[in-house]
């Protein structure tokens, strides 16, 4: 562990990257619909962006191969950060508004992605499976066949490669529909309150786990936090907490 | 001849408690031939490891006893397809005695045959072959064969359309990595990116550039085999990949680098590409982050010296600016200023550094023995030599060639501008001749009223207006109006009149005579001019 350390601290003076170290891409998509102001909701999730970041950013391995883009979706979509190191990335403070155009927003984030994954390999850079972790409130606005393209889509992008290609996520909060979600992604969460600084917390140690691992390696996640659960279509989600 | 081979479990399989999933072996065989082989199981696959090593086993068991003296390179070629071949078979057979689907033992397969000169391969997965040539350069013999995702990795499942075969001439070392060393440590990405942007979006830049201080600690003998430091054996090698590496190992593995670049270089050359090398712990570092299975197999002729005049070539590349640029490209930042004095560019396929600005010591002038004995006349492109004179020629004739084709250039250039120069002449021309045309006209009309209405002012009025009438549309029909005319005037004014007419007559048809002329003269420039156009355009 020692030398470990002397080793970091001649290349932090130094400023080099490891020779072949691989980048894990993550696109967290945000609904900022005007419904996001319940709560203090989107307060809280400004702050617990702001901590992943810090969180992230304490990890000397972690930070130099994370790289992040944030993707916004009320009425209409925005790219509020393209893909930048987690170092580089803007401290940034969302506001609610509008309607929740979700197909819309997860198109665009696929798109991202997929630019992303397409210049890694251009450029020879090692990749882990890229995650695209969505957070809404609601029930989209979108129409039913944009919905029903977006989850082909996902499931699609998931299933490329030996290995697939992405890892959707979708976290539910208030008033969210458990339904449409599962039909995007097996992967669905629901949080019990509006206070994302756990789940963000579970989000940025899952990602300084896999930046550890082999790329192309498979790894189990940690537990979810307390007020996190895997979300259930038969179960509403004020029922059943411990 | 030397060899060595060595498999070591990754750490991350020692956390996780997965057994080493690579193989390999080396041997000597009959007739001066010496086998290499190296397996690395797929991660993904459970019995990656069963499967990697019964393709290594099984290519050993072909080759044992099957080669003889009297084999020619072509057949041996076939051998190795038909290696492969069994090698797969035997992994099929034991998949179905373990009543497992094969996929489960998937795993890479990389086979070589080398006789201190020539080298055979064969080449299946995400491994690496890397050669040492003659002259002392490094390259990288196969290239990684990946899934349409650019991660995955195609197995020896893939079969004879994805196994790669061939032959290499000149050949002082081989060695044969899996993965991990390959991209970690001796084709690393640092070393593999594009120098711009453009060669990014064009994705024209080389990819199999070899760091060649790494090459040279497991390659060359003088720094394992004829090396005081490492007690003269593989030992240090080994121990550096079982054990990996720290800052401490530093010191220890530029001694030996130091040793083997001192029967390469004279003494102070040799100190000066230590001291660079020094300056980052690259070598130690790689090896020492690299978390996956390691396997690594040489086998070189040490009977062979490497000898070299490219100095460049061995110098440790500029990892900071690289670092940068790497960065810049990556998160679309401004690309890094080259920094003078650094080897930072490859060229003529990997060959050597390009460096902006050179250091004194680094001039080939100071390159001597003191012995005076050049360290160049051993090398494949000694200064002076007739392969530079035929060079040189080569290289006068195509500027030759290049001038003349300049020249005919410059003649035609010449012959289109006179070309344009003469159509832009006949179009004034043309102009010139339809104002005089006009004129002409406009005169004729004018002449005739006036001297018409000169003869007839003493006359009927209307009678003036009935012959302009005629004269303007019809002015060879005079007969008609001397009859009309006739009727009401005296001889005398007849005859002034006739004289007059007569006089009219002979203007109008010079006049008549003078359009047409215009008129004809006009049609030709027209066509003249036409015809220029469209050659002008085709020019």
């Amino acid at each position: 562990m020692k030398q470990e350390k002397s080793m970091n601290d001649i290349f932090g003076n130094l400023n080099i990257s490891s020779m072949g170290e691989g980048h894990l891409a993550c696109v967290l998509l945000l609904d900022v619909s005007s419904s996001m102001r319940k709560d203090n909701g989107i307060i809280n999730l400004n702050n617990a962006i702001k901590k992943f970041k810090e969180e992230i950013c304490q990890d000397s391995i972690a930070k130099r191969k994370i790289d992040i883009a944030i993707v916004t979706f009320a009425s209409k979509v925005e790219v509020v950060s393209d893909f930048c190191s987690i170092t580089q990335m803007p401290i940034i403070n969302l506001e609610a508004h509008g309607f929740t155009d979700m197909a819309a927003g997860i198109q665009t984030s696929i798109d991202l992605l997929k630019q992303r994954i397409s210049f890694y390999h251009k450029l020879g850079t090692p990749c882990y499976r890229p995650w695209i972790f969505m957070i809404t409130d609601g029930v989209a606005t979108s129409t039913e066949i944009e919905m029903e393209a977006c989850a082909r889509r996902i499931k699609e992008e998931e299933q490329k490669g030996s290995s697939g290609h992405l890892m959707f996520w979708a976290l539910g909060v208030n008033e969210y529909d458990p339904k449409q979600m599962q039909k995007l992604t097996p992967r669905v969460l629901e949080l019990r309150d509006m206070d994302f600084s756990t789940i963000f917390d579970w989000l940025s140690k899952s990602m300084i786990f896999i930046s550890k691992s082999r790329v192309n390696e498979k790894t189990r996640l940690d537990d979810v936090p307390e007020n996190a659960r895997v979300a259930d279509i038969n179960r509403k989600i004020d029922e059943g907490w411990t | 001849m030397k060899y060595y081979n060595i498999s070591e479990q990754g750490t991350s399989h020692k956390e996780s408690e997965i057994v080493c999933q690579d193989y390999s072996k080396s041997e000597r065989l009959n007739n001066n031939w010496y086998f290499g082989a190296i397996a690395d199981g797929v991660g993904s696959a459970i019995y990656s490891n069963i499967g990697s090593q019964n393709a290594v086993e099984a290519a050993f068991d072909f080759f044992k006893t099957r080669i003889t003296e009297n084999d020619s390179y072509e057949e041996i070629i076939s051998l190795l397809k038909l290696c492969y071949r069994y090698s797969l078979d035997t992994v099929f057979k034991v998949s179905q005695k373990m009543e497992k689907p094969i996929s489960e033992f998937d795993t890479t397969l990389d086979v070589v045959l080398y006789n201190g000169e020539k080298l055979l391969w064969g080449h299946s997965g995400d491994g690496g072959i890397i050669g040492e040539k003659n002259d002392g350069t490094f390259y990288s013999i196969t290239s990684r064969q990946k899934g349409s995702d650019s991660v995955s990795v195609i197995p020896l499942r893939g079969g004879e359309e994805t196994w790669e075969f061939g032959m290499e001439e000149n050949i002082a070392s081989v060695l044969m990595v899996t993965d991990g060393m390959l991209d970690g440590l001796f084709i690393p990405v640092l070393l593999n990116i594009p120098l711009n942007k453009k060669e990014l979006d064009n994705n024209s830049f080389k990819k199999n550039n070899v760091y060649v201080s790494a090459a040279i600690f497991f390659m060359n003998p003088y720094s394992s085999y004829k090396c005081a430091e490492a007690n003269y054996s593989d030992n240090l090698i080994k121990q550096f990949v079982k054990n990996g590496t720290n800052v401490n190992d530093q010191k220890l593995f530029l001694a030996c680098l130091k040793n083997a670049y001192n029967n390469i270089f004279k003494p102070e050359i040799a100190d000066k590409i230590i001291q660079e090398c020094d300056k980052y712990y690259n070598f130690i570092s790689g090896l020492n982050e690299i978390t996956d299975d390691k396997t690594v197999l040489c086998i070189m002729n040490d009977n062979k010296r490497i000898i070299s005049d490219n100095i460049n070539y061995y110098r440790e590349p500029d990892w900071e600016w690289r670092t940068n640029l790497y960065n810049a490209l990556l998160y679309n930042r401004d690309i890094p200023e080259i920094v003078a004095g650094n080897p930072v560019y490859d060229e003529k396929n990997g060959i050597c550094w390009r460096v902006e600005k050179e250091d004194n010591y680094l001039k080939s002038d100071n390159v001597k023995r003191e012995d005076n004995t050049s360290y160049f006349q051993n090398s494949k492109y000694p200064l002076n030599s007739d392969y530079n004179k035929k060079l040189e020629n080569r290289i006068k004739e195509l500027e030759n060639k290049n001038n003349s084709l300049i020249m005919e250039n410059n003649i035609i250039n010449n012959t289109n501008n006179e070309n344009i120069s003469k159509q832009k002449r006949l179009n004034k021309k043309n102009i010139g001749m339809i104002i005089i045309n006009v004129i002409l006209t406009i005169v004729l009309a004018v002449f005739t009223v006036i001297s018409l209405s000169k003869s007839l002012s003493r006359n009927d009025n209307s009678k003036y207006d009935e012959i302009k009438e005629i004269v303007g549309v019809n002015t060879n029909e005079v007969k008609e109006i001397k009859d009309i005319l006739d009727l009401k005037l005296s001889k005398q004014e007849l005859e002034e009149i006739n004289y007059k007419i007569s006089r009219i007559n002979g203007r109008i048809r010079k006049l008549e005579n003078d359009k047409s002329e215009v008129h004809n003269k006009n049609v030709n420039t027209s066509n003249v001019a036409t015809r220029g156009g469209v050659s002008n355009n085709r020019e």
